[in-house]
């Protein structure tokens, strides 16, 4: 764990030492968060470049208001929407209820039934989510974000965060039950 | 009503204290899908940034300062250059009988310094566009 206070003077003077140790601390979260935003490897890399390039500009701009993992989240949360418009992928900025219809790929659970993974198959269902349910989910559950903190980050409202994360769970875990269901006749 | 109920699951779930309520609240099914949901969620994404990753946002940092350093010295050469012209302007404004009198070699300064001028925009153009592709 880095000291942040210790860290940013550091590499506002150009220390690059000091932005190593930033980039060894935070390429995770920076890669998870635009994994399931953008979900392409090759352009995952690209993005978690760009983010780095602009941390390491912006950073003498932070405040120490929030969190720097918050800070950080935040520019790789908007850079992957700017990816995401440029190259008019799948992205949506507003998910209404009756938008989903969560059947983005042919895959049947029978026919995910065949990697019998639950591990992928879970994989596979998040990633057939929404974008604005995968964002949320992701920081909520994998990053430990507060509903506060995701606030910060995406500047969605909080009922709206709390709306996605209730849907995108109950959705997923009506996969989940069926996906039991079939492997249990199966076996 | 429904919604409820798993609404209040979730919210069972995630303050993760009180789970044995959760039996009286919803059927075995719906438990063991929410329990293998919440572990399973935090599972890393599959895959990661490469080994070189490192290097190329290091690279990538020197490449964007030293474009920084080339736009200060750009900045600064511009401003020696219309300080030049202006101070040449008061030259030819105050001197303009010998202005005529040397037109001929005037000409030829201008010319080479505009030509001098050019090709350096040039390469610098090309530079930089042989910079993004590399990237």
């Amino acid at each position: 764990m880095i000291n942040e206070k210790d860290i940013i003077p550091r590499i506002v003077k150009g220390d690059i030492k000091a932005f190593s140790l930033l980039v060894d601390e935070y390429q995770k979260l920076i890669f998870h968060v635009a994994k399931r935003m953008i979900q392409n490897d090759t352009d995952v890399e690209d993005v978690c470049q760009d983010v780095f390039i602009k941390i390491y500009k912006n950073i003498g701009s932070f405040a120490f208001k929030s969190k720097l993992s918050t800070w950080i989240a935040q520019i790789t949360y908007s850079t992957s929407i700017d990816y995401l418009k440029k190259n008019r992928r799948n992205y949506v900025e507003f998910v209404a209820d009756e938008d989903i219809k969560y059947e983005a790929n042919d895959q049947t659970p029978l026919d995910l039934l065949e990697q019998k993974d639950l591990s992928r198959y879970l994989t596979q269902i998040i990633s057939d989510l929404p974008s604005p349910y995968r964002i949320v989910i992701t920081l909520f559950h994998l990053e430990e974000f507060s509903i506060q903190e995701i606030i910060d980050v995406t500047g969605m409202p909080e009922g709206t965060i709390k709306n996605y994360l209730f849907r995108a769970r109950k959705l997923m875990k009506d996969k989940i039950k069926l996906y039991l269901k079939n492997d249990h006749a199966r076996r | 009503m429904q919604e409820d109920k798993e609404k209040l699951i979730q919210q069972l779930l995630d303050s993760s204290k009180i789970q044995e309520n959760l039996s009286t609240l919803a059927d075995q099914e719906d438990i063991t899908a929410y329990k293998l949901l919440y572990s399973g969620l935090k599972e890393e994404p599959e895959g990661g940034l490469s080994l070189s990753f490192k290097s190329k946002v290091f690279q990538q940092i020197k490449v964007e300062q030293a474009r920084a350093n080339d736009i200060k010295i750009y900045v600064i050469a511009g401003m020696v250059i219309l300080i030049g012209f202006m101070f040449m302007a008061f030259l030819a404004f105050s001197y303009y009988h010998l202005l005529l009198k040397y037109a001929d070699i005037i000409v030829k300064i201008v010319v080479f310094i505009a030509l001098a001028l050019i090709s350096l925009t040039v390469f610098n153009a090309f530079e930089q566009k042989y910079l993004k592709l590399e990237r």
